[in-house]
């Protein structure tokens, strides 16, 4: 994949700060950003005329202490919030990607490979709750011990937690599972 | 100097393009330009992945050293590496 420019939403995304700030959250800003595979694959395939704007918004998944879950979704909603009460024209999709069980380089990669899927069950587990909208119980389950014992990129979860903050109550129309590969593909529609 | 070290030179490989360069072709400078002890630069030289994890290396990160082939390591000698700290806690 070529490296290519992005643009960026700055109106939409110093409204995004100054509202988490708001509502008490602790964002940081970054104003010149190289973004990886985790945001340009999913455009890439969303977006093959290159004429949508971004921003990327990240949790941290990775170096525990993780956030919590619950405040993830909570994060999510607020996002929501502070889009819908933007008075723009334009139409906004939230996109989030994660894994749900992933080991990169670490102990409990696959024998021949770089990477791992140590907890095929949890992802299976992960994609019934997504499918049944079970949200709360997802948010429970969540722990950072749990999603860490599904792989050391386990808390990558976090990121379609604060996507089914935005979501709601609402059940995806489409759910797609990659057990062997550590992930769902889904996605929910509303007006 | 200790983890912060190993993860910092495992994440430049990642993101510093002019970084990586330098390492894989044998740049003294930009070997300096991270501050490694002599045995932390042995380990990242030969690619030594059991003595870099156990010594703390973020296991993520770890992964550029196969991922851009510093230390000429295989799949195989990175599996062996990574796996030798589950088989001393089984």
């Amino acid at each position: 994949m070529r490296n290519r420019s992005v643009p960026l939403l700055p109106e939409l995304g110093e409204r995004v700060l100054s509202g988490l700030t708001d509502r008490g959250y602790f964002p940081a800003r970054n104003a010149k950003l190289s973004v990886d595979h985790s945001i340009m694959v999913p455009l890439h395939f969303l977006d093959p005329g290159e004429r949508m704007a971004l921003l990327p918004i990240y949790l941290n998944g990775l170096v525990p202490p993780l956030p919590g879950a619950a405040r993830c979704q909570a994060l999510g909603d607020d996002v929501r919030a502070i889009i819908e009460a933007w008075d723009s024209p334009l139409k906004v999709a939230l996109v989030a990607s994660g894994s749900f069980s992933l080991e990169v380089g670490g102990p409990r990669i696959a024998d021949n490979a770089i990477a791992g899927v140590p907890d095929p069950a949890w992802v299976t587990h992960v994609s019934s709750r997504l499918k049944a909208g079970q949200t709360a119980d997802l948010v429970a389950e969540a722990t950072s011990e749990r999603m860490q014992r599904a792989g050391n990129v386990g808390g990558e979860l976090l990121n379609w937690i604060a996507l089914l903050g935005a979501v709601g109550a609402r059940t995806p129309e489409v759910l797609e599972q990659q057990v062997s590969l550590g992930h769902s593909y889904a996605a929910w529609t509303w007006s | 100097m200790g983890k912060y070290e190993i993860d910092l030179f495992n994440h430049n490989l990642s993101v510093d393009p002019e970084f990586r360069a330098g390492i894989l072709a044998g740049d003294e400078l930009a070997w300096q330009s991270v501050p490694l002890t002599a045995d932390e630069r042995s380990a990242l030289e030969s690619a030594d992945i059991a003595w870099l994890y156990a010594h703390g290396a973020n296991d993520f990160l770890l992964h550029n050293l196969f991922r851009f082939g510093v230390g000429g390591v295989r799949i195989e000698d990175y599996v062996r590496g990574i796996k030798q700290h589950l088989a001393g806690h089984e």
